[in-house]
């Protein structure tokens, strides 16, 4: 089913498609982020009509709310998952790591040249946000850089990679498998002492290339959770000591999400609403959903159509009790994700495969272009 | 006459609630339901009883409205305005006076197929159900509902602001 239309929609959240038309819905709406933000909204208005219409019974005293509740359907979120208070978490991390880096390599023997690589490349990272997104032009630049040699001289060509990471216009990377990047980064994080934020995202470009290049070097920048961005997982496998790890926080990928070039891919306006396609430089679409002025308090999760009550359950938006249509979790793809919020009397929704914090940074970025 | 009774009990409550909504008049609506179940008794067998009852009903509702339609609108709004205008004490009653008072001149603003066609999928009428007693092609229920919604809650909420509007100024 390619991008079914409004009475398509409609039908299935009111159960009327076959089980054939509803799987092929639900099998688009996960991959399709921009059908997923109009089911979003189809949602809040089969909601909102009803409560309308409910409006027209002349029930006496009490059985109707006099007005929405605002706090349903509004994430309450808890203070330190702010995302302020989040970067300032892992930017500590940053810190902590890159002291425990340069201790642990004053301790070992490692060649002092790859000293100098690690130390630049993790102050790169912690003082440069956008480091993170460099990484993701790393890996490839550095598979062809030094993709023969496991012990490379790591630091020309890695930093050279680096550098020309930092210059080169980063390339939308294709999805990788990104299972073997995890076990391995939480476990180098494990010894480092330093917990792994929750990676939700992570797709490592080259994740071979880069541990060949990187052998014996730190650069062991791993952006986790990175909105898209290739996990520049540099020495995470092959380094020999596992704490050149530098794990950075979710963060560093919000600020990717924050920094990255954003383009954007269509527009679409109709009876009111807007609804902006961007993709990002890794290639993952975001759909910006604007809906004339406050159509729903309530616009929720939830998987089955016809589940008017689910306006009620989700207490955090932010939970993703699922993206509208299900979708296995912990898999190589990410899972799509919607976030609702209201600001100026109008309606938005964004959808797309971030995790939620990634989309709540981008939000924050695309509120600020559309004024 | 027990067929007649079980119909009855199994959908007036439906019924009349479609036709306060359509109608914004309970009486009118209740004469409107009794008209429908009374031809009803005439009918040998319904195969399809509520998408009949709800079309007959429709269909009366038409007749009727197409008589007397500006008026009775025109009386139901005044008397909407007035218990608006009345300061209740309890709060409650008083809001939700309101809203059905907007909610009133939001679903006026739906084509009357769209409007209906809400109406009935609100009671619970399925798609072939609403087909049928709508004389559409049941592809069509759910591009119908799908616009009705919306210009529903678009509608309602451009009375909403208004309203915030009107009151803001009041209040300045």
């Amino acid at each position: 089913m390619q991008h079914p239309d409004e009475g398509t929609i409609h039908a299935w959240l009111d159960g009327e498609l076959s089980a054939d038309e509803s799987a092929a819905l639900e099998a688009h709406a996960a991959e399709c982020s921009e059908c997923a933000a109009r089911i979003a909204e189809a949602r809040g208005l089969v909601a909102a009509s009803t409560r309308i219409l409910t409006a027209l019974d002349d029930i006496p005293a009490g059985v109707i709310p006099a007005a929405t509740i605002p706090s349903i359907g509004i994430a309450r979120r808890r203070w330190y998952d702010r995302t302020d208070i989040r970067a300032a978490a892992a930017l500590l991390f940053v810190a902590a790591a890159s002291l425990v880096v340069v201790k642990s390599r004053n301790s070992s023997a490692p060649l002092a040249r790859t000293e100098t690589a690690s130390l630049k490349s993790t102050a790169a990272v912690s003082a440069d946000a956008s480091g993170a997104e460099s990484k993701l032009a790393e890996p490839p630049q550095m598979q062809s850089a030094a993709a023969p040699a496991a012990t490379a001289p790591a630091t020309s060509p890695q930093t050279a990679a680096l550098k020309a990471a930092s210059h080169a216009p980063t390339p939308p990377s294709s999805t990788r498998d990104r299972r073997q990047d995890k076990p391995a980064l939480e476990k180098d994080a494990a010894k480092l002492g330093i917990a792994a934020a929750p990676v939700s995202v992570l797709r490592d470009a080259a994740s071979n290339a880069a541990s060949n290049a990187a052998s014996g070097t730190v650069a062991g920048v791993i952006v986790g959770a990175a909105a898209g961005v290739a996990g520049g997982r540099s020495a995470a496998k092959t380094s020999a000591s596992a704490n050149e790890v530098v794990v950075t926080g979710v963060t560093e990928a919000t600020d990717a999400v924050s920094t990255a070039p954003l383009r954007q891919v269509r527009v679409d306006t109709r009876s009111g609403s807007r609804r902006t396609v961007y993709q990002l430089p890794t290639g993952v679409e975001v759909t910006l959903l604007e809906a004339p002025p406050a159509i729903d308090e309530k616009l929720f999760g939830g998987i089955q159509p016809q589940q008017r009550r689910a306006a009620e359950t989700p207490q955090r938006l932010e939970a993703a009790p699922a993206p509208p249509p299900p979708v296995a979790a912990a898999t190589a793809v990410a899972p799509m994700n919607t976030i609702a919020w209201t600001e100026g009397g109008r309606k938005f929704t964004l959808s797309g495969r971030l995790s939620t914090t990634e989309l709540e940074a981008l939000k924050k970025r695309l509120m600020q272009i559309r004024r | 006459m027990s067929d007649v009774d079980r119909l009855f009990r199994t959908y007036n409550a439906a019924l009349v609630r479609y036709l306060t909504r359509r109608l914004g008049d309970r009486d009118w609506a209740e004469e409107v339901a009794q008209e429908t179940f009374l031809r009803a008794l005439r009918q040998e067998s319904l195969t399809n009883e509520r998408a009949w009852l709800f079309a007959v009903a429709t269909n009366l509702v038409r007749d009727e409205a197409r008589k007397a339609s500006r008026q009775r609108r025109h009386l139901a709004l005044l008397a909407e305005e007035e218990r608006e205008s009345i300061v209740e004490p309890e709060e409650t009653t008083l809001e939700r006076a309101q809203e059905a008072a907007l909610a009133r001149k939001a679903i006026d603003e739906l084509a009357e197929r769209d409007r209906l066609a809400l109406l009935m999928r609100e009671e619970g009428l399925d798609y072939s159900e609403i087909a049928e007693a709508l004389e559409l092609s049941p592809g069509s229920v759910g591009t119908t509902l799908s616009r009705a919604r919306r210009r529903l809650v678009e509608a309602y909420e451009a009375l909403q602001k208004e309203r915030e509007q009107r009151e803001k100024n009041a209040a300045s």
